[in-house]
């Protein structure tokens, strides 16, 4: 398969980029907190196959982007801006967006933003609310001084947010991957994620948009998911059983889930796959 | 009373019972006499007291009682037994929660192997067989090699405090001269759940608030590796038990 990748300049900053695919419609990839574009390998690959073309970016600060100008972002609606960005950048024509979990808030905030220029949205284990204590995260909070154990708090609790029905060295691999973030990223995206609130604006929201929770994802209340969803017109959601916070890593057949849920919102273009 | 062989005993730790309420007291108390006779554990239990309820009046909509038999210990010849009840709503929420006390006369053998590892959490004999595996599992060892302090492990109103320092229990006791660095605190059934379940499922109680740390958030969390550890032998205990059983 072919693949590509590519570092864009972004206001003075590089942004990585990669590539799968050379099909018609695109579907452009956010991760979650802290993570990059790895997430997406699985799904990159197969939803290629499927005949998609597949953005995945890693946000600044990530994987192999530069760190954003003014250091770890926690407002979640600049992540958006900047990925609209790429967007116009690469001159991806009406792409469709799929995320998870502050992606999947990244990629509602783009469709409030933009829903003109967008095919549709998958938001995964996110909700349009505040989320948490909905506070910033405090100074303290990112003193190496006062947060010890890092590694094994990622490690524990990443693990713990995996679904029942993921095999054990999935699971493992997914602990491991988080055990390398930068915290201070980390825990930026965190607050980021308590912030941010698009509640009155998911009216406006003009694009077919489906939302996905796992059920084991004790992170995401499904009623605040299905809430989400009630205020979107025509928005579909949906429980996902024995899945936890990372759909697109613990779902063997996540590519195909994920063509189906697309199929779903423009059948016509995207039939026969 | 008629005196009971201990292992003739219904009622073991974990035991639980869900009942329908279709009676409609006005409070609690009301509630728990009407279905006194179901929830008891076994028919000579004797009820000795109701904890943990201010007795305000059973909302409209509770319909179900989910009982958990919590403690199960053996003082002299009486057996002492604690059941959690919780009065539920139609959708599983939690609307009132009461704790009762039985008691019965127990004599003859030991409780399983099994029960122990669960019948008496916090208890200071119990901490002691924690502790026993503790000191063979290498990864605690090295996860306390540069702690000098005492964790705490409660359980209702049961706690044992483990002393450590430099990578080794060095006393297993109710309290530690200068206090807990920190205190893993619970309710009597969270801790049965946590022991007893399918999955370990410490983070996601803790996430939920059914932990509560007392003492040094700071050590809690640089302690990380440390408690899941302790919390992982908890668990292994019912399990090496169970497979001793079979």
């Amino acid at each position: 398969m072919r693949t590509s990748a590519e570092y864009i300049e972004i206001d003075g900053r590089f942004g990585f980029v990669e590539q799968a695919g050379e099909g018609e419609h695109v579907i452009f990839c956010v991760h979650t907190a802290g993570q990059h574009g790895f997430q997406w390998r699985a799904a990159r690959d197969r939803l290629a196959q499927l005949g998609y073309r597949v953005v995945v970016v890693d946000l600044p600060g990530h994987g192999r982007s530069d760190p954003a100008e003014h250091g770890p972002v926690s407002d979640l609606g600049w992540y958006a801006d900047w990925c609209l960005t790429v967007i116009d950048r690469i001159s991806l024509d009406r792409p469709y967006l799929l995320g998870c979990s502050i992606g999947g808030k990244i990629v509602l905030d783009m469709a409030v933003k933009a829903s003109a220029r967008l095919s549709g949205v998958v938001s995964m284990a996110a909700y349009g609310q505040r989320g948490g204590r909905g506070r910033s995260a405090r100074p303290w909070g990112l003193e190496d001084a006062s947060s010890p154990s890092n590694r094994d708090r990622s490690y524990y609790g990443y693990s713990a947010l995996t679904g029942r029905s993921v095999p054990a060295e999935q699971t493992e691999l997914l602990a491991l991957m988080h055990c390398r973030e930068d915290w201070h990223v980390t825990v930026s995206d965190q607050s980021g994620w308590s912030r941010h609130d698009i509640w009155d604006e998911l009216g406006t929201i003009a694009c077919p948009v489906r939302l996905v929770v796992g059920e084991d994802d004790f992170g995401v209340p499904a009623t605040r998911v299905e809430q989400t969803a009630a205020r979107i017109p025509g928005a579909r959601w949906e429980v996902v059983p024995g899945i936890g916070h990372f759909p697109m890593q613990e779902m063997p057949d996540f590519g195909d889930h994920a063509h189906a849920w697309f199929q779903a919102m423009c059948p016509a273009v995207l039939a026969d796959r | 009373m008629t005196a009971q062989t201990i292992s003739e005993l219904a009622g073991e730790v974990g035991a639980g019972i869900r009942i329908a309420v279709t009676e409609a007291p006005t409070d609690v108390l009301g509630t728990l006499t009407v279905a006194l006779d179901r929830l008891r554990p076994f028919p000579a239990a004797r009820l000795l007291g109701v904890n943990g309820t201010d007795l305000a009046d059973v909302p409209t909509e509770v319909c179900e009682l989910d009982a958990l038999v919590t403690r199960r210990r053996i003082e002299r010849d009486t057996l002492r037994l604690h059941q959690d009840v919780r009065a539920l709503a139609a959708d599983g929420a939690l609307v009132h929660r009461a704790g009762l006390v039985w008691t019965a006369a127990a004599t003859g053998s030991a409780p399983s192997a099994r029960q122990l590892a669960v019948a008496d959490i916090g208890s200071v004999d119990w901490g002691n067989r924690l502790a026993e595996r503790l000191e063979r599992d290498d990864r605690f060892a090295s996860s306390v090699s540069t702690f000098d302090g005492s964790i705490g492990i409660v359980s209702g109103e049961e706690q044992v405090r483990f002393r450590i320092y430099r990578g080794r229990i060095i006393e297993t006791a109710r309290k530690s001269l200068d206090g807990a660095t920190f205190d893993l605190t619970a309710d009597e059934r969270t801790w049965v759940e946590l022991l007893l379940g399918e999955y370990d499922d410490y983070v996601r109680f803790a996430a939920k608030g059914r932990f509560r740390i007392l003492g040094s958030g700071f050590q809690y969390l640089r302690m990380t590796r440390t408690v899941r550890l302790m919390v992982e032998n908890c668990r292994a205990m019912v399990r090496e038990n169970d497979a001793d059983q079979r």
